[in-house]
């Protein structure tokens, strides 16, 4: 179309829309012009009046019907979906079921690698991290593919189970079995830190215990190579468990994930969270659980101090501080 | 930093946030309405104070993000009709299983962008107010100064672009 038309199309418009609908058919038909114009100008008026869905229901639907095809109908090779557990920003949890003998696994698949390389370079991070270990209280990678597409997916250990303080809550456990948990994700912590490997988002949402009492670590999505530590954590971490120097961009370290071990330690032992993440950058002593020995208070303190050299200097320091805390001697000599 | 990479954020934001919002329309949230200005406004928030947005006011910045808008549901709409027709013999889907109303939406946004373009080669203006309202959220007084007209202009822009793209939508 050229301009010409298209203004003399618009003028006509919006003069018919200044008559009532009877009186834009005798205004319409009045006018020496090309039948085809008088056309289009009828036309864009019916639209005014019942626009197409797009217009009416916007960009909100429009965004939903785009960005959430189904996954169901491909292949995942050799599993089957079955359902879908959960989704975040990056992609999208199914459980699934292995095609010959049914065995479940979780089935995690980037959603629109497309988007940026750096989303396509995390995941095969977590996927890479999660190949070098090979622990109990982690959850164990099977297989890792990629669709016809490029699009890449994994399988991992399906854990049947609630979040770490669910459970606690939902089992109504005492400080010794908050305790035995939390000595079972030390050690896994401490095995992805002996691979050279640094979670930087643990929290209690990524520990997940089955309704017999084993605990996984899931979700290694921001680890980082230790030899690697660059500075800053990307916006894709947790603030209500980031460490000092992750809120900050200074590099992180194994000290990082002792930082989120107190708060979790604090959490476990008071249910609810130490304080606020923008309060802890301020100069303020770190808190100390209310009711816990004293000795417990002392591990969370030291695991949560501002500087991270002021921290424990490793998982295993915190486990041999842990074991010094009564009710966990037992437990303790029977395990190592 | 470089313009590219404030547009390159900006690209990823607007994803992260379409997809929020995609999820809210799933949850039947009733305050997805409220966008996408909300969005666009969010988006502004997280990166505010960054040195990317140095020197970039809140309305330069809705018009880039309502461009980033656009971009990445064509882009992701390119890639789902691709699939579809088995684009370089890709995924192995049974084409009779795709919802019907996910491919509608693709070919109409895609329509959209096209008409969009050819609404620009004969009114660049208009092509910006839509951008500008549909995609970004922006309201009407705000597409009038990141314009430089009134609000009056950008009403009736508005009014007939959205009838004459309504019509090029039924037509295709």
């Amino acid at each position: 179309m050229d301009p010409k038309r298209w203004e003399r199309i618009q003028a006509l418009f919006h003069r018919a829309l200044a008559y009532s609908e009877r009186e834009r058919t005798y205004f319409l038909a009045s006018l020496n012009e090309d039948p085809a114009l008088i056309a289009d100008v009828r036309a864009m008026l019916g639209e005014d009046a019942q626009p197409v869905e797009l217009f009416s229901s916007g960009l909100a639907h429009l965004a939903h019907a785009i960005l959430h095809p189904p996954m169901e109908q491909q292949k995942f090779h050799p599993y089957r979906l079955v359902r879908l557990l959960g989704e975040g920003g990056m992609g999208v949890v199914y459980l699934a079921e292995h095609e010959q003998h049914g065995a479940p696994a979780a089935v995690k698949i980037l959603r629109d690698a497309w988007i940026s390389p750096s989303r396509r370079e995390r995941f095969l991070l977590e996927q890479r991290a999660l190949a070098g270990l090979i622990h109990p209280h982690i959850a164990q990678l099977y297989e890792a593919h990629a669709l016809l597409d490029g699009t890449p997916w994994f399988a991992m250990e399906f854990v049947d189970g609630l979040s770490m303080m669910k459970h606690c809550r939902h089992y109504a456990l005492a400080v010794p079995a908050r305790l035995r948990l939390f000595r079972s994700l030390c050690e896994a912590v401490r095995h992805a830190h002996q691979q050279q490997l640094i979670h930087r988002d643990l929290k209690p949402s990524n520990v997940v215990v089955s309704a017999d009492g084993v605990l996984k670590l899931l979700d290694f999505g921001i680890a980082q190579q230790l030899d690697a530590a660059q500075a800053g954590a990307g916006p894709w971490m947790t603030r209500s468990h980031a460490a000092p120097e992750q809120l900050t961009g200074e590099p992180t370290g194994v000290f990082t994930d002792i930082y989120a071990m107190g708060i979790i330690l604090y959490e476990l032992l008071t249910d609810r969270l130490p304080f606020d993440a923008s309060r802890r950058l301020a100069d303020e002593p770190a808190p100390v659980p209310a009711d816990a020995t004293p000795q417990l208070a002392q591990l969370c303190w030291t695991a949560m101090q501002r500087e991270p050299g002021n921290r424990y200097p490793s998982v295993t320091a915190m486990i041999v501080a842990l074991d010094d805390c009564l009710p966990l001697r037992a437990h303790a000599a029977s395990t190592s | 930093m470089e313009q590219k990479t404030v547009i390159d954020d900006l690209f990823i934001l607007a994803y992260e946030e379409l997809r929020r919002l995609a999820l809210a329309v799933r949850r039947n949230d009733p305050s997805v309405t409220l966008n996408p200005t909300a969005l666009v406004h969010e988006a502004f928030m997280k990166l505010a104070g960054s040195s990317a947005l140095e020197g970039t006011s809140p309305l330069h910045f809705k018009r880039v993000a309502a461009r980033a808008m656009r971009q990445v549901l064509v882009e992701a709409a390119r890639r789902r009709q691709a699939d579809k027709r088995g684009g370089a013999g890709i995924l192995q889907i049974s084409l009779d299983d795709w919802p019907e109303v996910a491919s509608t939406s693709n070919e109409e946004l895609l329509t959209l962008d096209d008409t969009l373009n050819q609404l620009a080669l004969i009114n660049p203006r208009q092509e910006q107010v839509v951008e500008a309202r549909f995609f970004g959220g922006l309201d009407v007084s705000e597409t009038a100064a990141l314009l430089n007209v009134s609000e009056e202009t950008v009403a009736r822009d508005w009014r007939a672009a959205k009838a004459w793209l309504s019509c090029e939508l039924r037509r295709r």
